[in-house]
């Protein structure tokens, strides 16, 4: 299993991201804190709406986990206050209420995700670094590139080692999407929902034979080195380097 | 499982009071009784102004009359009334008889109809006859009596009161003999009623509320409660069913979690081992959540009506989304997949639960379809509705079993042991999704395969 997933925790060398943790209920919080420092991130943890709002409000944080239910002020309150007095901070709503109603609400409100508890440490780190990834490049990079990968966003056109590989549009939006989260685990859900844009919980065997055939093209039918791998019960991972 | 496991609370003493009919009955009496005497009182009065009418009458002829003139024909009058039943009398200013075979005159106002008596000898004995008179003062200073027997009057009272005391008497008798007849028959009714609903709330579901088949109020009722509870055992079976489905789908993958776990803790083999172990182990749990989550799913669709997240979407837009999510499993499978949407169909809608009914519909086809196959996808209005249709060739569903494959963990009997056999509540949530949007989720057979459509017929 260790080897399986070296990646997140190496990428963490260099500035840790800091994030806000904002959960009442003591063992949700130790899970989210235990999750999120595993995979590289600086937490802190306050259990009041309260301080959960003055300390967001400080502005130091790269992003804020934030309970939808706290005993002293809604999440939701918490969340249009910020973004109230402009803070552009990622807010990622955790919440017990699974209703399809309340991501509505929650993303309407100035939520940047949602995720109901409860929930799998690896797929909340997945959809923080999303998050964090989305902010700091405003203007994404036209031209990504990983190792002997390129994709040129403005024309579309992917290589592999010089050579034009041909996508279907679907499988360049995943190979867009996993290029721009090189090194970072990305869960199917994960996948699905932002390459698909729907927020419904997809088969997972479809998803693997989309990346099947995504892979088979990227390693150019197998003559060079595959690059996308699975990591077993999780999702996927994009690198450069075998 | 017992769904219904509260004992019916022990009703307090009610009040004495009268039942409907008893209140019946005393309205009945009492407004037959209003209605006698009122007849009663109609009859006589109008009698008797029949007499006034024409005392007045008379007296008006006399006011002017000179006084010889007067006691002339007073007398004249007197003599030709020989049953006295008409008499007569003509008296002085101080009251002093004068003519006629008035005696006295009564000391009562003048111009006003009176009641007096006078005894008279007749030939089976002195009689009191009853009279109504009237005396009339003359211009000439005379006082003229006029009176009218009316004990004819009084007899036909008497008789009348009679006929409507017996009248009143059978009445009353018919209404309560009635009304009895009636209390019985209702109690009658009500104890087997309850005895049915105290045989339902012990468990025995099946039961229904006896009726009559007629049009009567209690049986209107009583079809309407027995409606409810077709639903009521119908959600309750299936209430059942999800458990000992749920109890039998988890039971599998539990077991092969523990058994794996229990296997590499006694043979405690490298590291390697015991991650590959884990591994498996958290696939088979994901494998448990999958399916809570379905469930979860389904229970929170069925929860709640018309959601915020509704908005127009455009159906055949998400099929093709859906359709080329699969295309690789189609491949795969060695079957064809075509769309048929001639022109764009717009509903009211989640999209993303949209998406997750598609995608199950066409997940069921492309499982139970054999290779070589086709699976046909296609949006289309029909009969003014909104219409989506996905119809594969495979073994169909059997007529008695369409019902019953909408149901949590129901799976067709052929398909029991298929490997390919998902969670079994694809179907489920389809349905569930469907009654959100109002739309009727059918299924039909397609001669070979089947034939699943949704039609969206609104709220």
């Amino acid at each position: 299993l260790a080897s399986d997933l070296p990646q997140p925790i190496v990428r963490s060398i260099g500035r840790k991201h800091r994030v806000l943790v904002v959960e009442d209920d003591r063992n949700a919080a130790l899970e989210v804190t235990a999750a999120l420092e595993d995979y590289g991130f600086a937490v802190e943890h306050v259990s009041s709406g309260h301080d959960g709002l003055l300390r967001a409000m400080g502005g130091e944080f790269d992003a804020v986990v934030l309970d939808r239910m706290l005993p002293d002020i809604d999440g939701l309150s918490i969340l249009a206050t910020l973004r109230n007095i402009g803070m552009r901070t990622p807010v990622l709503i955790l919440s017990a209420l699974a209703a399809v109603d309340e991501r509505v609400r929650g993303l309407r409100a100035g939520g940047d995700d949602y995720v109901t508890k409860p929930f799998d440490g690896l797929e909340l780190t997945a959809r923080l670094n999303v998050l964090l990834r989305r902010h700091s490049s405003a203007a994404a990079p036209s031209m990504l590139s990983v190792g002997d990968l390129t994709l040129d966003a403005s024309t579309h056109l992917v290589q592999r080692a010089g050579q034009t590989v041909e996508l279907k549009p679907r499988e360049y939006s995943l190979l867009e999407f996993m290029m721009r989260h090189a090194g970072q685990v990305v869960t199917r859900t994960l996948l699905f929902e932002s390459v698909w844009n729907y927020h419904f919980n997809a088969q997972t065997n479809v998803i693997d034979m989309h990346i099947g055939h995504l892979r088979r093209k990227v390693s150019l039918n197998g003559r060079m080195s595959a690059m996308i791998h699975t990591v077993r019960n999780v999702g996927y991972i994009l690198n450069a380097a075998d | 499982m017992s769904a219904i496991s509260s004992t019916p609370r022990t009703s307090r003493a009610p009040r004495p009071h009268l039942s409907s009919v008893g209140w019946l009955l005393v309205v009945f009496v009492s407004s037959a009784i209003a209605l006698f005497a009122l007849l009663y009182w109609l009859t006589s009065s109008y009698l008797l102004h029949e007499v006034d009418e024409r005392l007045r009458g008379e007296v008006a002829e006399f006011q002017s009359i000179g006084r010889t003139e007067a006691v002339a024909s007073i007398d004249a009058l007197s003599r030709r009334d020989v049953a006295n039943s008409r008499p007569y009398g003509v008296f002085d200013t101080n009251g002093s008889w004068l003519a006629g075979n008035i005696e006295h005159l009564p000391p009562e106002k003048y111009r006003t109809p009176f009641d007096y008596t006078q005894a008279r000898t007749e030939r089976r004995g002195r009689v009191t006859v009853h009279y109504r008179g009237i005396i009339v003062p003359t211009t000439s200073g005379l006082r003229i009596v006029v009176g009218h027997s009316i004990d004819e009057i009084l007899v036909f009272d008497r008789t009348l009161v009679k006929t409507l005391c017996a009248g009143l008497a059978l009445t009353i008798a018919l209404a309560v003999v009635c009304g009895a007849a009636l209390n019985m028959m209702s109690n009658r009714r009500i104890r087997a009623i309850s005895k049915s609903s105290r045989e339902i709330m012990s468990g025995q579901l099946d039961r229904r509320l006896p009726t009559r088949g007629t049009n009567h109020d209690l049986d209107r009722l009583v079809s309407i409660v027995n409606t409810m509870l077709d639903e009521i055992e119908r959600l309750v079976g299936e209430v059942r069913g999800v458990c000992a489905g749920i109890a039998h789908d988890l039971r599998t993958p539990m077991t092969h979690l523990r058994g794996g776990l229990e296997r590499v803790r006694r043979r405690s083999g490298t590291v390697e081992d015991y991650a590959d172990s884990i591994d498996t182990a958290i696939g088979q749990s994901d494998m448990v959540l999958t399916r809570f989550t379905a469930l979860l799913r389904i229970a929170e669709i069925e929860a709640g009506g018309r959601r915020a997240s509704f908005g127009w979407i455009s159906l055949d837009t998400v099929l093709r989304d859906v359709v080329e999510l699969y295309e690789p499993l189609a491949d795969h499978r060695g079957l064809s997949m075509k769309i048929h949407a001639p022109t764009p169909v717009e509903i009211v809608g989640d999209v993303d639960l949209l998406f997750g009914a598609i995608e199950n519909l066409l997940d069921n086809a492309l499982k139970f379809t054999p290779s070589g196959g086709a699976v046909t996808l296609e949006v289309r209005h029909d009969g003014g509705f909104p219409v989506l249709q996905v119809t594969d060739t495979g073994p169909g569903i059997d007529i008695d079993e369409r019902k019953a494959v909408l149901r949590p963990f129901y799976r067709c009997r052929g398909a029991q042991a298929d490997v390919t056999a998902g969670h079994g509540l694809g179907l489920s949530l389809v349905a569930a999704i469907a009654r959100m949007h109002g739309a009727d989720f059918e299924i039909h057979d397609n001669r070979p395969g089947c034939r699943m459509l949704l039609r969206f017929v609104g709220d």
